[in-house]
């Protein structure tokens, strides 16, 4: 019946349902969490910046 | 939508968000052997290849899964911003989009470092968060999209409404 019920695109649920209400609260940390992460990367995260700070440029110049 | 139209876009719909999902499998390969770096060589061909598979899989494969999403949600009862698994399906999928179009560019200058003969290529790093995050939001879709959890927004429920016959009252008769 809850097999039915799911496949159901007409199934009325009226209160915003606890999952939905799980989903949003672990959304807000996650997106906090990396605007935490960016902050304290200087918003510089792709790869190569994790160790060297300015990217394949400097890669380039470690070599010279 | 007519159901043989229904079932042909629900077919395109899983081949290429599954793929989506195996040609993030392989770049996260690819990114742990970059990450490895005890071969400068096989440092070298991972970047190429996580730049290779990157624009010409997994950007076209998520470009297609998004469109043909929002195609299935439009063209079925299911609707855009009916039901809350849908919404929730469709900004996780925005989102995975814009952040992989915002990242390649990054990769693709990686890739050009390991391509030049004088850079030092197992200095570029790893790139294990994108892809591990991204496989992990990937899978989420994945289930809701089949367990389909019950809930239907505000909107829906005035949807629903609207298309539920009136129910008369039942007429009196001489009979």
């Amino acid at each position: 019946m809850d097999e039915q019920r799911r496949d159901d695109p007409d199934a009325v649920e009226h209160a915003m349902p606890r999952w939905v209400k799980g989903f949003i609260a672990a959304g807000v940390i996650v997106a906090v969490l990396v605007v935490v992460v960016l902050v304290l990367l200087g918003g510089d995260h792709g790869p190569g910046r994790h160790e060297l700070g300015s990217g394949p440029s400097s890669v380039a110049s470690l070599r010279a | 939508m007519s159901p043989g139209v229904r079932k042909l876009a629900l077919t395109v719909h899983l081949m290429v968000s599954v793929g989506w999902i195996g040609a993030v499998v392989a770049y996260l390969v690819l990114a742990v052997a970059a990450a490895d770096g005890s071969d400068v060589q096989t440092v070298r061909a991972a970047w190429i290849a996580m730049e290779l598979t990157g624009w010409y899989a997994i950007v076209p494969l998520a470009v297609a899964s998004l469109v043909t999403g929002v195609v299935m949600a439009v063209g079925t009862r299911w609707g855009l911003f009916r039901h809350y698994w849908v919404i929730i399906s469709l900004v996780l999928t925005l989102v995975a989009t814009v952040v992989l179009v915002v990242h390649m560019p990054d990769v693709s200058a990686a890739a050009a470092t390991a391509r030049a003969p004088d850079a030092d290529p197992v200095a570029l790093g790893s790139d294990l968060a994108h892809p591990g995050v991204g496989l992990i939001v990937l899978l989420v879709i994945q289930t809701l999209n089949v367990y389909k959890p019950r809930g239907m927004t505000r909107h829906g429920q005035r949807m629903h409404a609207r298309s539920q016959p009136v129910v008369d009252t039942p007429r009196r008769t001489d009979r």
